[in-house]
């Protein structure tokens, strides 16, 4: 019988690799609806941006680095496929994987590997490096046949609802085609109904901080009720700008990630809401349309700086629970 | 009433039989008579024999009782978690001994001064702070109230809920006699999942006031943070029940009811056994249908590992006998969050510890008093790592620190 071990002497149950596995399943349905939608194309893009994920995750662990974590790099290889467009090069997924691991693992060191949203990192290289692949999107039908690894060349191209407001016009987008993912966009990142569903999954499983989603969204609904870019009805204003260039999916895969999201929930809101903040601003006053994950690397710059007035505010507060006098 | 709203939620099934069943022992028994540094008198001799009930040393100033008949072998030592206990080794005859008289007073206490006798003389426990009554008896006369706490603070233990559902006249005219002696108007039961039992007490003591207990670990956050609003001071169903037998049939406090479950005891139930049995052969009054892995006593969640041949102290609530004996392993933290989400006192455990290994304890954003040691945050970290723990040894060496300037 053991007598050293330290209390609690149970625990949740709960450990990282569930963590992990949360995200990877929560992934799953919308691989399918892409696969669905748009041929064995987008198995192929997951398949290698997964395994180049964790090929430079093992090359970073050979070169004297952490631990390698495999099934967090494969998660971050499927969700940043889930961010490209089905016309992409069947490459290009993978290497804005491996360079997000690279940067990560070796690039930053201490604290700053958990600084920035892994996703956010690999999209911003891959739009830097290939702008015209990123922001190009073919015209949706039902079915859409690509071919399975060639480049995909000569098709008929679409606007999405970003490009739409982004020229101030009114997005050609019926409700019921957001809600099933029936407009142009990333491949995962449409299917509005499918990613609310994931969300209640995660509720169940605590696997997000909700708390970043909620105020982020809610920011760039308040902002979209008063500022209307499309000139449409309030209410239509807000889904357009909550369903423009991945925001929703970019709220809730990688926005409330629980690593990189600030951890007390003050400070989680206030990431929540400057994510926001910063993302309306970039769209009314720049020229870039695709500007929430800019918006999200920037207010990562701030996370830390808000845990830590959340943890000063916390301190005065738990005062009351000094139960010792 | 929202006391506080965090906390985890525990698999806590309460649905057992609350009555409590009281177990003569036939094995030796060694009675508790203090820990290692403190102070003892023996009042017999080696190889004499010693009947229930009869003083048999003064520990700290507290008369010590036999809890069983036999002849006493002598005195030895034991480990009982990180302390060293020091006992009375008392060779069980098995002979059945009737309750008498064994203190002197004649009348029911009627002011604080007779209480005080009373508490001091039976060797009452106050099971709340784990220590003598008589030793925190300076509270009761600068309260306001009473909190009579029914609920129990750890899962797998039912040792305050069974008392109170078992003995509820002894408990609570225990009560009454405290509050009588002190003056003491108003008095509040506590109560948890068993509230349907509290709502039978309300209609037949009108004049006490039941309020329920947030539901959720640590329970015992609940009483603190009503004591320290009301100036109540919190006492438990088997600290009354002892007053009661005390004072009335002038029985001083030998024995201790222990709940006894775990994945590994077929039926778990609260017994009342003299003090100073062995762990063992308490086991032995229970069946177990798989190995033992470890024996937790004082709840899994704060408690601490006994082995069989250790002694149930006065301070022993419960006994968990768990079946795995895995060692859980610890990984490194992924920053998750998990604990701060939980910590019912507020704190943010990740950061503490991170600016703590960074900049030293002292430099730490907390008081790390705050912390309960309740256990949440490590009962939820999915890399397993022991953060209360860590904030008992930076708590260390800050008091270390302090102590030196």
């Amino acid at each position: 019988m053991h007598r050293n071990k330290l209390a609690p002497y149970i625990n949740s149950g709960e450990t990282v690799a569930q963590l992990r596995l949360d995200l990877l399943f929560a992934l799953l349905p919308l691989i399918i609806i892409a696969t669905v939608q748009n041929g064995l194309r987008v198995l192929v893009m997951c398949a290698l941006a997964a395994a180049a994920s964790d090929i430079t995750e093992l090359l970073s662990h050979l070169v004297g680095h952490k631990k390698p974590d495999l099934l967090r790099a494969a998660t971050l290889g499927l969700c940043l496929t889930m961010l490209c467009p089905i016309t992409v090069p069947v490459w290009l997924p993978a290497a804005g994987s491996a360079f997000a691991v690279l940067f990560v693992r070796v690039i930053l060191v201490g604290d700053f590997r958990t600084l920035f949203m892994h996703p956010a990192i690999g999209w911003l290289f891959m739009i830097t490096v290939w702008p015209s692949y990123m922001m190009t999107y073919p015209k949706t039908s039902g079915f859409n046949a690509f071919p399975v690894f060639a480049d995909v060349r000569g098709f008929e191209r679409a606007w999405s609802i970003g490009q739409y407001l982004q020229f101030g016009q009114k997005p050609q987008t019926r409700m019921l085609d957001i809600l099933f993912g029936r407009y142009a966009g990333g491949l995962g990142t449409t299917c509005i109904f499918a990613i609310l569903a994931i969300t209640v999954f995660f509720l169940i499983r605590k696997s997000i901080a909700w708390h970043v989603s909620l105020s982020m969204m809610a920011t760039v609904s308040i902002f979209a009720l008063f500022i209307n870019r499309a000139g449409v009805s309030p209410a239509y204003s807000v889904v357009f700008e909550l369903c423009a260039a991945n925001l929703i999916y970019v709220a809730i895969f990688i926005a409330s990630d629980l690593v990189n999201a600030p951890k007390l929930p003050v400070a989680r809101v206030l990431f929540g809401v400057l994510i926001g903040v910063f993302t309306m601003l970039l769209r009314y006053f720049g020229m870039f349309e695709y500007c929430v994950l800019i918006a999200l690397i920037f207010a990562n710059l701030f996370s830390g700086a808000m845990d830590r007035i959340a943890v000063a505010f916390r301190s005065r507060r738990a005062k009351h629970f000094n139960l010792q006098s | 009433m929202r006391l506080f709203s965090k906390g985890i939620k525990l698999h806590k099934d309460l649905d057992i039989d609350f009555s409590v069943s009281t177990q003569n022992v036939s094995g030796d028994v060694y009675t508790f008579l203090c820990y290692a540094g403190q102070e003892y008198e023996l009042l017999i001799k080696e190889g004499s024999r010693v009947e229930k009930y009869t003083k048999i040393a003064v520990a700290d100033g507290i008369p010590i009782y036999a809890s069983v008949t036999g002849e006493f072998c002598g005195v030895c030592t034991f480990e009982s978690g990180d302390v060293t206990v020091i006992a009375a080794h008392i060779k069980n005859s098995g002979e059945y001994t009737p309750p008498f008289s064994a203190l002197s007073h004649t009348d029911i206490p009627s002011s604080p001064a007779e209480l005080l006798d009373l508490f001091k003389n039976a060797a009452i426990i106050d099971t709340f702070n784990k220590d003598y009554l008589c030793n925190t008896f300076g509270k009761y006369l600068t309260c306001d109230s009473l909190l009579l706490f029914a609920v129990d603070d750890n899962p797998y233990v039912v040792t305050s809920c069974a008392v109170m559902c078992d003995f509820e006249e002894e408990v609570l005219e225990g009560l009454s006699i405290i509050t009588r002696s002190l003056k003491i108007k108003n008095a509040v039961i506590m109560m948890q999942k068993n509230f349907k039992t509290a709502q039978f007490f309300k209609k037949r003591y009108a004049d006490i006031k039941v309020m329920r207990a947030t539901d959720k670990y640590p329970a015992r956050l609940n009483a603190l943070i009503y004591a320290k609003k009301n100036n109540s001071l919190i006492i438990t169903p088997e600290t009354c029940r002892a007053v009661y037998r005390a004072a009335v049939f002038k029985e001083p406090c030998v024995t201790k009811t222990v709940t006894v479950w775990g994945d590994a005891i077929q039926k778990p139930a609260a017994a009342q056994i003299p003090i100073g049995t062995t762990c063992g052969e308490l086991l032995d009054m229970f069946e177990s249908h798989t190995q033992i892995g470890k024996i937790v006593a004082n709840g899994v969640m704060n408690g601490y590992l006994i082995m069989p041949n250790d002694i149930i102290t006065p301070f022993i609530d419960s006994i968990t006998v768990m079946s795995d004996c895995a060692k859980m392993q610890q990984k490194g933290c992924i920053t998750c969050g998990r604990c701060t989400a939980v910590c019912p006192v507020g704190l943010a455990p990740y950061y503490v510890l991170r600016r703590a290994a960074r900049e030293g304890s002292s430099k730490a954003y907390f008081n790390f008093d705050l912390c309960l040691k309740c256990g949440c945050c490590s009962y939820v970290c999915p890399a397993n790592i022991p953060l209360d723990t860590y904030i008992k040894l930076y708590n260390d060496e800050r008091s270390k620190a302090d102590a030196q300037k």
